[in-house]
């Protein structure tokens, strides 16, 4: 033990040292991360084609995503892109994400904001979905004391539940207000005292289930969106791009040039939140 | 800034308790639930396949009715998603849908059946089995039957659609009053497209994709978006989703090049994306539209192409365009009493609609000349208004004569080309029977319908009821006016409400409470008030019996939807009833049974249990009028079959010809439709898509089979004359009676009119020269919106108490300790537990308010107004003030405020500090030609409190 | 035992039974019984903590300038000093501890430490601090001429300054948040703790009748008082020069807030103008004294708790206040009966800590 702990102990202190280039590298070898066998994956629905050969957008983000999981997962780069333009502000991505996650009171990972800018009858009000950036350049992880949070080879950040001991640094250093500490509510605790029934099913957290209830976790952890991993590794989009009433929510490979949000994101009016902080976001938004 | 959550006050119960969900699932859970087990993700997936499913079904939680999946785990339905097969919505949800688990599963349904024990109003209620419930009802309506014959009682189905077993029974039972919540919702929307077309809603051609027949004989989907302009005039569906791909089909559109206007005071979530928002003074989109069809007309160049306006290849599919434009013109040489103005002239419409001339000028240019375009208006803009029948009569005119109908990227009447459904499951036979009534001494026979209130009282063009004047009929009773039975009068008994909550929604509140609540001697004069829901809403405070209908994913129907073209929803049993709730067709057998066991001559096991065994055999029937439109359009759907037939069949059947062509009866006859065919394609059935379908009558369904500008005319066929038009029925029994009704009499008519006509709306004292009076001390016009929940029947709904919508509904909570209530055995019942709100962790409804008439009148947002009309009714709230509203405009949640009935939770528990816009209503403000509530036509003054 | 040293015991004895309450509802309730959420993550614990590790390292400073650089006027103080130190550690942790999400998990500080973290770094720091001062203690109390314990105090001196500084630093590295997202912090965090810790040192002379030090103890104050001021004037000024929306907004709040008469009344007024008019005017007074390092002592949790809450409450997004709302999603903190509780208990665990230490290693010469 006392040298297993060193070896660990002294791999982060090189990756800390030479990083930023080897610092993912350096991570994933003590977070293995999930394998992925094709033929366990979701059917993709099949719908008639469009008059010009074109599909549905979700049977071509489920073709690009499935591609994406035959690669080594060092070669995914999974990335969000929003489209600001068609986002009508109806939550349905919110709380789909609260019940895909089985989400308690008073945590969303993906919240909808609203800014309105102007004076009568000049005035504009916009929709920001906010969903984890997933960060290339996570200030969450660098802050955790005890390594709980860290990025997976595929680029997308996770907690590890059972680690984190809760004490909130990365909440307070995340940029985008996207960490959530669960303090242990449940619904029921505002609609007639006993848990609701699905406040009772085991959650998928990052490849396990779990059923939250008091003394475990996730309760007194940070929670963020996990890009939906339970579904993305079932060859699904994850729960708020599938739900979006608006159709503007795409997700992806990112290193993959022939997916549907790579080639969105080759349009010009891209951009991303708080770009200044150089936490390179992999949530675009198109504006 | 406040202590939140100061100290533990929610207890904690280790023993969990699933109601309702069977004890083997209970058991299954637990054994998932011992702690955390991580798992690899292949496990997981495993996990996933074997404990859950996934249904497709049709969502309720709004009318939109989308198509759904819902992952049901372990017995407990778990997450909504989309049905990515269903055109409508495709794979999205909105925030209402994704929110249904705590619907379905929230501790204030309603568990069992109860019956009231206090007076109506005291939420006293005792729980009883389904056999004292039915029976109680069963033996009175009985003898309310004996007394006053079956027309005494009403079933009133509200707004969830999937009614058809209640209308059945009632029908059956002999009354004509069955009913849903169309009528105070928006009839007066409706009226244009209704009296030219036989349509209902106009909606703009963005629905994407639509399944088109090929050139090449293949069928595919079409993305594309041809629209070049939609105008909305008060109508939001962004955040009011009535139709839902009209969300995301607008901005596809804006992106694909179209111009998006927002005609509204607030602005809306639509008006964000539009390209132009255009704040108008309320109640005064007809004189908008009338300024825009003058201007179309006066400056119509058929021989300037930036002129050219009018497209009028309309006239081959209409009549009567002359005599309508007659009309029109004669009034725009009237001064306005008002203004001095010319009626329809630019400066007019500017005087009253508060939108600069030019601005005026322009919005109807850019309308004239952009096509395919689309002009799209809503019930709190026009269906609320007392004048919105002219409204919506001269936008559908618009529509026409710009050529924008039934184009590709146009204008499409949803109600005309959505798929048929019901048939013969509505019992409309029913009310064909014939029944004999004593009326002055004579016997009298005529049919069960012609019995009806509305067809025959003070509204007879109500062709969809007037819910709005039921108060009044409680309280006064139906004296019939038109039709055979003329002169026979008889009470209302026994009132029905299923699914509907008119004390807060079917206009003024306190007039609803008053006519419950009335009583000849001991009893109540409306001696039968049933409740049949899943939560429960303030209506079922004054229910003597209440019934727990199972929710939506506890049932099966079909979704009632408006798409494009034909398709159909399946709704389905995803999980179990939970607690002792019934679906619709376990009641209406049920009560069915009781009513047969009691004697009721007109109940027949033949008509009801032999007829439908099964829940499914019921829906079955009911789809075998499916799709039932007229086979029409180009590209045509089915090149194999006939022009005009009309098709009955699956989509797979009629494409594979499996289908008999009967060319007497002008059917093409393929397999019927059934539940268990949808289930088998993902809930889904899907008919091809064309346009041009009001061509060669098409799917019209007027009786010249064409487009009608006139209303009531006379043609002759075959030597004969004969009355045709939406409006003639109507005329010929107010003329053979002789009597003008009352509410048209107050317009200065005789009878309908039968061309286009004029009013002015009530309570605006800009436009109606009648309240000018009241500018001054009552400087506010009230109006309503809606928020992330449906009407007045998801504030129970936890997620969406947390998701500001609109500047309406707001977290301005203060910080609270509650004493929880809960709808338990015995209704309403203390939980015993405390509930703590910390301040802004909850959203309220507010009154949206001109941050400039704030300023003006010192208040600040979070202050407590109150709110008066001339006539005294009062409301009260807290004010945000905020730029997104014009200036002397007010704006309320629909029902978000006020609400009091314990069943609401936290919406309940912020009754004291929110407006119910329905305390404002004029109880006696209905609209002149179907009896409609006008919500919208309130003005008030501001106290602060 | 004088009647000083039973107050006291009363004091902290009534704050720790008072205090066990909100301990209590901490550990039946978990978190549900706090302010701080998702939005402002951290409250009054963590200010608490941040003041005991301010305290201790000024107290310390005070030990290693005594038994390491041979400064004769604070040496009578050694053994306080350094007592001082180790229980506002004490406390200043189980504070943290108990601020913890998953508290059982501490173990995991040490299992799995981050280096790239700062709090990972710190946990080993607090370690090898707290040996330090046992250490120290042992060889005040067993060897207070010997070499070892000047070696130490010589290290000691530098390790709590790099350690004041890195306190600073959990949140100087935070870029997230504008308000403590600068080169200053750290500097800050290391002045006002030695302020703190100094002044809590005079306060306890003048109760224990120590009266040698005093005049070394006061001037040192005082210097350090100026320095306080300087920078926080000129942390102040610049950021309002400079101008950054977030970071204005937080001393906006500061400074015009709902908890405006925190930053001037109690931290300006009571905390460092009266104990400044105090040791200027009555140099040689026992009350003066003894009321200006109380005050100084006592106030220094305000200027934690306006470095923590305020930077929190500014949203990274506008937009957030009308996005998803719910419990702990406020952007108001003002902490519950419970963390007052709690923080007070901490508090006095750190005051009994003293003074059991006091009867422990100097209880003879006290009671002589
Ligand atoms: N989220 C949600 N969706 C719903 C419902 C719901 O309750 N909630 N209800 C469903 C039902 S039953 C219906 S009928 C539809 C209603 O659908 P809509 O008619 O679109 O909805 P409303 O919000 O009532 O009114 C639309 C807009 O009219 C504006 N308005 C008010 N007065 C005037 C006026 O005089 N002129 C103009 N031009 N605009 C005005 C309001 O500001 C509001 O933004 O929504 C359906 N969908
Ligand atoms: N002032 C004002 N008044 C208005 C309006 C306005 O804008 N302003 N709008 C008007 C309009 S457009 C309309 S349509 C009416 C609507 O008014 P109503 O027809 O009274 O509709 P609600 O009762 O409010 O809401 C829908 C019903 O569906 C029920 N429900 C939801 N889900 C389920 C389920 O799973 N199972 C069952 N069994 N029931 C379910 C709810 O309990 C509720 O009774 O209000 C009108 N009133
Ligand atoms: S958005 Fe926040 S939580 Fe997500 S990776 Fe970036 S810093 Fe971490
Ligand atoms: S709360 Fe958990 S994940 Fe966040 S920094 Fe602390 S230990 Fe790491
Ligand atoms: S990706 Fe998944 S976890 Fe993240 S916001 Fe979307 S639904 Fe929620
Ligand atoms: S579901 Fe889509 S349209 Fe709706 S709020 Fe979310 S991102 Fe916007
Ligand atoms: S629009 Fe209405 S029907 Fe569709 S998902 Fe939302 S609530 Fe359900
Ligand atoms: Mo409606």
């Amino acid at each position: 033990m006392p040298q297993n702990l060193l070896n660990k102990f002294s791999s982060d202190v090189f990756a800390g040292l030479v990083a930023p280039a080897l610092k993912p590298g350096g991570l994933e070898a003590v977070h293995p991360a999930f394998s992925i066998q094709g033929d366990e994956l979701t059917p993709i629905p099949d719908i008639p084609e469009g008059i010009n050969g074109e599909k549905h957008y979700i049977q071509r983000m489920m073709e690009d995503l499935q591609r994406a999981l035959q690669k080594p997962i060092e070669q995914r780069k999974w990335g969000m892109l929003i489209d600001l333009r068609k986002c009508t502000g109806c939550n349905g991505c919110n709380i789909a994400c609260v019940t895909e996650n089985k989400l308690p009171p008073g945590i969303s990972y993906r919240p909808v904001m609203t800014e309105t800018h102007g004076t009568f009858p000049n005035v504009s009000r916009r929709f920001t979905p906010r969903p984890c950036m997933q960060c290339e350049e996570p200030p969450c992880v660098d802050v955790c004391p005890v390594n709980a949070t860290w990025k997976r080879a595929d680029g997308i950040v996770a907690i590890d539940y059972d680690k984190c001991i809760g004490c909130r640094y990365c909440i307070t250093a995340c940029p985008y207000a996207a960490r959530s500490f669960d303090a242990g509510y449940f619904y029921g605790d505002f609609n007639g005292g006993e848990r609701q029934p699905y406040e009772l099913l085991p959650s998928p957290e990052y490849g396990e289930e779990r059923v939250r209830e008091e003394g475990s976790s996730p309760i007194g952890n940070a929670r963020k969106c996990n890009f939906c991993i339970h579904r993305i590794e079932r060859g699904e989009l994850p729960a708020c791009t599938v739900s979006c009433f608006g159709h503007a929510t795409y997700f992806g490979d990112l290193n993959d040039p022939q997916s549907l949000v790579s080639e969105l994101l080759s349009q010009p009016n891209v951009m991303r939140l708080k770009e200044e902080l150089g936490t390179n976001p992999k949530v675009y938004y198109l504006v | 800034m406040k202590t939140q959550n100061s100290e533990k006050q929610l207890s904690r119960r280790d023993f969990l308790k699933l109601s309702g969900v069977g004890a083997a699932s209970l058991a299954a859970l637990q054994g998932l639930g011992s702690g955390f087990k991580p798992i690899s993700a292949a496990a997981a997936r495993a996990a996933l396949q074997d404990n859950a499913k996934y249904v497709y079904t049709s969502c309720v939680m709004c009318p939109a009715e989308c198509g759904i999946k819902v992952k049901v785990e372990n017995g407990v339905a778990s997450a909504i998603y989309g049905n990515v097969y269903g055109p409508m919505n495709t794979n999205g949800v909105c925030g209402k849908g994704a929110s249904g688990l705590q619907m379905v599963y929230n501790a204030n349904r309603i568990k069992y059946p109860m019956i009231r024990v206090g007076e109506r109003g005291e939420s006293k209620f005792k729980r009883v089995s389904w056999d004292e419930a039915l029976n109680y009802i069963a033996d009175k309506l009985i003898a309310l039957k004996k007394k006053h014959g079956a027309e005494c009682a009403i079933m009133d189905a509200g707004d969830v659609t999937d009614r058809d077993p209640y209308w059945y029974l009632f029908r059956a039972f002999g009354s004509p009053h069955v009913t849903e919540h169309g009528a105070i919702c928006d009839t007066p929307r409706r009226h244009g497209p209704k009296i030219m077309f036989g349509g209902k809603r106009v909606e703009p051609d963005v629905m994407r994709p639509v399944l088109v027949r090929q050139p090449d004989g293949s069928l595919k989907n079409d993305y594309s978006y041809r629209t070049k302009l939609i105008i909305y005039a008060g109508w939001n569906p962004f955040t009011a989703t009535r139709i839902n791909y009209e969300s995301r089909g607008t901005v596809e559109a804006k992106l694909a090049g179209a111009k998006i206007i927002v005609i509204d005071p607030a602005l809306s979530n639509t008006a964000t994306k539009a390209d132009q928002w255009i704040p108008i003074r309320p109640g005064t989109d007809p004189d908008l539209f009338a300024a825009i069809l003058r201007y179309i007309l006066e400056n119509n160049d058929d021989n300037d192409p930036f002129r050219r306006y009018i497209d009028w290849s309309f006239q081959e599919y209409s009549q009567g365009w002359d005599e309508f434009l007659a009309a029109f013109r004669s009034r725009w040489y009237k001064k306005d009493p008002l203004n001095g103005l010319k009626y329809f002239s630019l400066e007019w419409a500017a005087e009253r609609t508060g939108i600069a001339a030019d601005k005026i000028a322009e919005l109807a240019h850019t309308y004239g000349i952009t096509k395919p375009a689309a002009l799209v208006w809503g019930m709190n803009g026009i269906g609320h208004h007392y004048n919105g029948y002219v409204a919506s009569i001269i936008g559908t005119v618009l529509n026409v004569i710009t050529g924008n109908m039934e184009v590709p990227g146009g204008a499409i009447d949803t109600e005309l080309v959505k798929s048929d459904k019901g048939g013969k499951a509505k019992g409309e036979d029913f009310v064909k029977r014939e029944v004999t009534r004593k009326v002055n001494g004579q016997d009298v026979t005529g049919k069960i319908e012609e019995l009806h209130m509305d067809y025959y009282g003070d509204w007879p063009a109500a062709w969809d009821d007037v819910v709005g004047d039921y108060p009044r009929r409680f309280l006064e009773g139906v004296t019939l006016r038109y039709g055979p039975f003329r002169g026979y009068k008889y009470p209302i008994k026994a009132f029905f409400m299923r699914t509907g909550n008119p004390v807060i929604t079917g206009s003024n509140t306190a007039h609803w409470i008053e006519a419950l609540t009335a009583k000849d001697g001991d009893e109540y004069r409306v001696e039968l008030v049933v409740y049949i829901d899943t939560p429960m809403l303030e209506t079922g405070l004054y229910a003597d019996v209440i019934l727990p209908e199972a929710s939506y994913l506890e049932r099966m129907a079909l979704s009632d939807i408006y798409p494009s073209h034909q398709v159909i929803y399946l709704r389905d049993f995803v999980i179990d009833k939970l607690h002792e709730s019934k679906t619709q067709y376990d009641i209406m057998i049920a009560l069915a049974q009781k009513l047969h066991e009691k004697g009721d001559p007109d109940i027949k096991p033949e008509d009801f249990w032999e007829k439908f065994p099964t829940e499914e055999d019921f829906w079955n029937e009911a789809l075998k009028v499916a799709p039932g439109r007229a086979h029409a359009g180009v590209p045509l759907p089915y090149p194999k079959y006939p022009v005009n037939y009309k098709l009955i069949g699956t989509p797979d059947s009629l494409e594979s010809g499996k289908a008999t062509i009967d060319d007497e009866k002008k059917v093409v006859q393929g397999e019927y439709v059934t539940a268990q065919w949808l289930r088998e394609h993902n809930g889904v059935a899907i008919w091809p898509m064309s346009w041009h379908r009001f061509n060669n009558g098409g799917v019209l369904k007027t009786a010249s089979k064409k487009v009608e500008f006139v209303w009531d005319y006379e043609v002759e066929k075959d030597g004969e004359k004969k009355r045709q038009g939406q409006y003639s029925k109507y005329n010929k029994l107010i003329e053979a009676a002789g009597e003008t009704p009352f509410a048209i009499a107050k317009l200065g008519w005789k009878k309908y009119e039968s061309t286009f006509y004029w009013f002015e709306t009530v309570w605006n004292p800009y436009t109606n020269p009648d309240y000018a009076k009241y500018k001054d001390e009552y400087p506010f016009q009230v109006v309503c919106g809606r928020v992330h929940h449906a009407m007045s029947g998801t504030q129970l709904v936890d997620w969406l108490g947390r998701i500001p919508t609109e500047d309406l509904w707001a977290p301005l909570n203060d910080e609270r300790v509650v004493d929880e209530i809960v709808i338990g055995e015995n209704g309403p019942t203390p939980s015993g537990r405390k509930v703590q709100l910390a301040k802004g962790s909850w959203c309220i409804g507010v009154i949206q308010m001109s941050a400039s008439d704030g300023r003006k009148l010192g208040l600040q947002t979070g202050d407590l107004v109150e709110l008066e009309t001339p006539l005294g009714h009062k409301t009260r709230g807290k004010v945000n003030l905020v730029e997104t509203i014009r200036p002397g405009v007010l704006r309320v949640a629909m029902g978000a405020g006020g609400r009091f009935s314990p069943g609401l939770g936290l919406t309940y528990d912020f009754r004291d500090v929110t407006p119910n816009a329905n305390d404002l209503t004029d109880p006696e403000g209905h609209s002149p030609i179907m009896g409609m509530p006008v919500y919208a036509d309130i003005i008030a003054k501001v106290k602060k409190l | 035992m004088k009647t000083t040293e039973k107050i006291l015991w009363a004091i902290a004895g009534l704050g720790f039974l008072a205090g066990l309450v909100g301990l209590f509802n901490r550990i039946t309730g978990g978190h549900l019984v706090a302010a701080y959420n998702t939005y402002v993550p951290w409250g009054l614990w963590i200010a608490v903590y941040v003041t005991l590790i301010g305290i201790s390292v000024g107290a310390f400073l005070v030990a290693a300038l005594g038994y390491g650089f041979g400064v004769k006027a604070v040496q009578p103080l050694g053994k306080m000093s350094l007592l001082v130190a180790l229980a506002a550690l004490a406390g200043g942790l189980t504070s943290v501890w108990l601020d913890l999400g998953r508290s059982e998990r501490i173990f995991n500080l040490f299992l799995s430490t981050s280096p790239r973290s700062v709090m990972g770094l710190m946990t080993w720091f607090y370690t090898l601090y707290g040996i330090l001062l046992l250490v120290m203690l042992y060889l005040a109390r067993k060897q207070p001429q010997s070499f070892a314990l000047r070696v130490l105090g010589w290290i000691g001196l530098p390790f709590a300054i790099l350690f004041g500084g890195a306190e600073g630093s959990l949140f100087g590295v935070v870029g997230a948040r504008a308000l403590w997202e600068s080169g200053l912090t750290p500097i800050l965090f290391l002045v006002e703790g030695a302020f703190s810790g100094v002044a809590l040192l005079l306060f306890l002379s003048v109760l224990f009748g120590e009266r040698e030090p005093q005049p070394f103890l006061r001037n040192l104050t005082l210097a350090l008082l100026f320095a306080v001021l300087v920078l926080e004037a000129s942390e102040y000024f610049t950021a309002f020069y400079a101008n950054i929306p977030a970071k204005t907004a937080s001393l906006q709040i500061v400074l015009f807030g709902e908890y405006w008469w925190v930053f001037w009344i109690a931290h300006l007024g009571l905390g460092l103008f009266l104990p400044l008019l105090l040791l200027a005017a009555a140099p040689k007074n026992q009350t003066a004294l003894a009321l200006s390092g109380a005050l100084a002592a006592l106030m220094a949790i305000t200027t934690k708790l306006n470095l923590v809450i305020p930077a929190l409450t500014v949203p990274e997004f506008e937009g957030l206040r009308t996005a998803y709302v719910g419990p702990g999603l406020s952007l108001d903190y003002f902490p519950t009966a419970t963390e007052w509780l709690v923080a007070t208990w901490a508090v006095s665990l750190a005051g009994l800590i003293f003074l059991a230490g006091y009867r422990l290693l100097m209880g003879k010469q006290a009671t002589a």
